[in-house]
């Protein structure tokens, strides 16, 4: 079996049982509970994009492993196109389920490993890519749902990581054995663990010599003992708690906010055959580096698109109902949306078809740098413009609207008809209202403001990236300058 | 690849396929961690021994095979083992539980 339907996905992680905790309790059914509910059924719709045929173009690659079709979210870009179908699939998710593919980090992280743990075996001679491949053919022959860890918990930022006062802010090494090793340490922020059958760990970042008990790549079960998940939880966890089943209420009713956990390891044995880097610090920061190339093209030149298509449909849906779809000045922040949002699909796009080879001779290929971060840069200081836009044209009724149930109360009902009717009745009205304030009152902003690294880290490539010398030489020659 | 038989009351019942690992690591969580993976009770293992390649694991309560078979199926489902077609297997769980 390569590609699993999303039914037979449902099935398999009601059988995982991994030990969550979310908003006071553990949890001892995904599916019971409707805030984790919420993201293992954004990753079914994901298989469930793979079975439709139209999409099969996106979702559907061939491995290069074993020449069988996978699921797109497993595969290793070995061409320009794929590159560009990559950040296809980051733009369809998002339009589809309005949240997080949980799926996404991990396809990122693979690819980068797979150009690592080539280079590694290459330069070291180790056999880091024959366990990598092995475990991804296995993961592509059974359609597993892989989730990507990259950031660590970091305690004081002053300080390397074995200087803090407390070393499993960061994982890391506790014990080498025959079969394996034992590692712990906090890994935070992370998308959709709790809904994968395994994530895919990264170092957090560049390591000196010195600190190679923290240089840990290695791909882990979803339940394996000794692996917690600390969900997060927020108003609109509450929110989702307190509705239940009634998800109708909601601004995103079935797919949710974007679902993060913290992942604690306390002293988890990872056999061999699973870790694909130990030790070689002088490799993290190549391996990093490559998952943000990646990351940064999907996460902020496609995913975030997909959004934008999402709250630019609601808030025309807000003009419409209130009889303002035709005034200049709404037309023109609308237009300014659209503007945003398709500058970085554009970038992600050039990012796709400027990608090559890296490292030479892996046969892996990674985006452009520049264009992916122009992407990621481009998009996070966008969406704010893009959600303040739909907050202005949404209206105060955004963030002032009664819940949507209180229109079916006997007394209040025809009040709220009365009161928010207007060029469409009151239950379309408050319905997008409801769907905006998810957006522009939600958690997206800071999440797309952080998601693939903050901005500071975009500037920061910018500058690396970037000839600035070979600018000022042709202004000098236009200006006629010598020196 | 690797391939784990199970073994309840003497008859194999089951095979699983997993990645080369599976069983250090599903070992790994019975003998140290003291825990079955996919239940999270930590009374459930009373006794858990690894022999050469085989796992000898003793259960709490009066579990009968049936419900053996069940919990084996969801402990390996959870380290990532699927049921195999029962060719050679290179590795044994054996299962009792307690009378």
């Amino acid at each position: 079996m390569a590609l699993k339907t999303a039914e037979e996905y449902l099935n398999s992680i009601r059988k995982m049982k991994p030990r969550v905790y979310c908003g006071g309790k553990w949890v001892t059914n995904l599916l019971d509970n409707p805030v984790t509910r919420s993201m293992v059924m954004a990753n079914s719709a994901m298989y469930g994009l793979a079975e439709d045929e139209k999409n099969r173009e996106v979702m559907v690659a061939k491995s290069h492993l074993t020449g069988e079709p996978i699921n797109r979210n497993l595969n290793v870009a070995r061409n320009i196109h794929d590159l560009d179908m990559r950040q296809e699939m980051a733009l369809l998710t998002s339009q589809t389920v309005g949240t997080c593919n949980y799926r996404c980090v991990g396809c990122d992280a693979l690819n980068s490993v797979a150009a690592t743990t080539w280079e590694m075996d290459q330069v070291l001679g180790t056999k880091y890519e024959e366990n990598f491949n092995k475990w991804l053919a296995f993961a592509q022959a059974n359609d597993l749902a892989v989730s990507g860890a990259i950031t660590d918990a970091k305690g004081d930022r002053k300080k390397r990581p074995s200087q803090q006062d407390d070393i499993d802010t960061f994982v890391h090494l506790v014990e080498k054995r025959d079969d394996g090793i034992v590692v712990r340490g906090i890994k935070v922020s992370q998308s959709g663990a709790i809904g994968s059958h395994e994530t895919l760990v990264l170092p957090g970042g560049a390591l000196k010599e010195g600190e190679e008990k923290f240089a840990l790549a290695f791909a882990v079960q979803n339940s394996v003992p000794g692996l917690s998940y600390i969900c997060q939880y927020n108003a609109y966890s509450a929110e989702r708690e307190m509705f239940g089943d009634d998800e109708a209420e909601l601004g995103n009713p079935i797919y949710g906010q974007r679902e993060t956990s913290t992942m604690v390891f306390d002293n988890v044995f990872i056999p061999w055959e699973r870790v694909f880097l130990c030790g070689e610090t002088k490799y993290c920061g190549k391996m990093v580096t490559r998952f943000a190339k990646a990351h940064r093209m999907n996460c902020g030149g496609a995913c975030k698109v997909g959004f934008a298509d999402l709250i630019i449909g609601g808030t025309m849906l807000a003009a419409e109902y209130i009889g303002v779809e035709k005034v200049p000045h709404i037309q023109e922040k609308i237009i300014d949306m659209v503007r945003f949002s398709e500058t970085s699909h554009a970038c992600a796009i050039a990012a796709a078809m400027r990608g090559r080879e890296e490292p030479k001779g892996s046969g892996v290929f990674l985006p452009d740098d520049l264009f992916g971060n122009a992407a990621k840069l481009n998009i996070a200081h966008g969406f704010w413009e893009i959600i303040k836009n739909a907050g202005d044209i949404g209206g105060g009724l955004v963030v002032t609207m009664p819940r949507l149930k209180d229109l079916e109360d006997p007394e209040v009902g025809p009040m709220l008809k009365k009161a928010f009717g207007a060029a469409a009745p009151a239950d379309k009205r408050m319905k997008v209202a409801k769907f905006l304030q998810h957006w522009s009152a939600g958690l997206h902003g800071p999440g797309t403001w952080h998601g693939a690294g903050a901005p500071q880290t975009q500037r920061f490539m910018f500058t690396v990236l970037t000839d600035f010398d070979a600018k000022k030489k042709m202004a000098k020659k236009i200006m006629g300058m010598k020196d | 690849m690797e391939t784990i038989a199970v073994d309840i009351d003497g008859k194999v019942c089951a095979t699983y396929q997993g990645l080369a690992g599976t069983f250090a690591g599903f070992t790994d969580c019975c003998t140290r961690k003291q825990v079955l993976p996919g239940f999270h009770q930590k009374d459930l293992i009373v006794g858990a021994e690894r022999k050469g390649r085989r796992l000898v694991l003793l259960l709490s309560g009066g579990r009968p095979a049936a419900e053996l078979i069940e919990m084996m199926e969801a402990a390996l489902h959870n380290m990532m083992a699927f049921p195999g077609t029962g060719g050679e297997a290179e590795w044994v769980v054996e299962v009792r539980s307690e009378k």
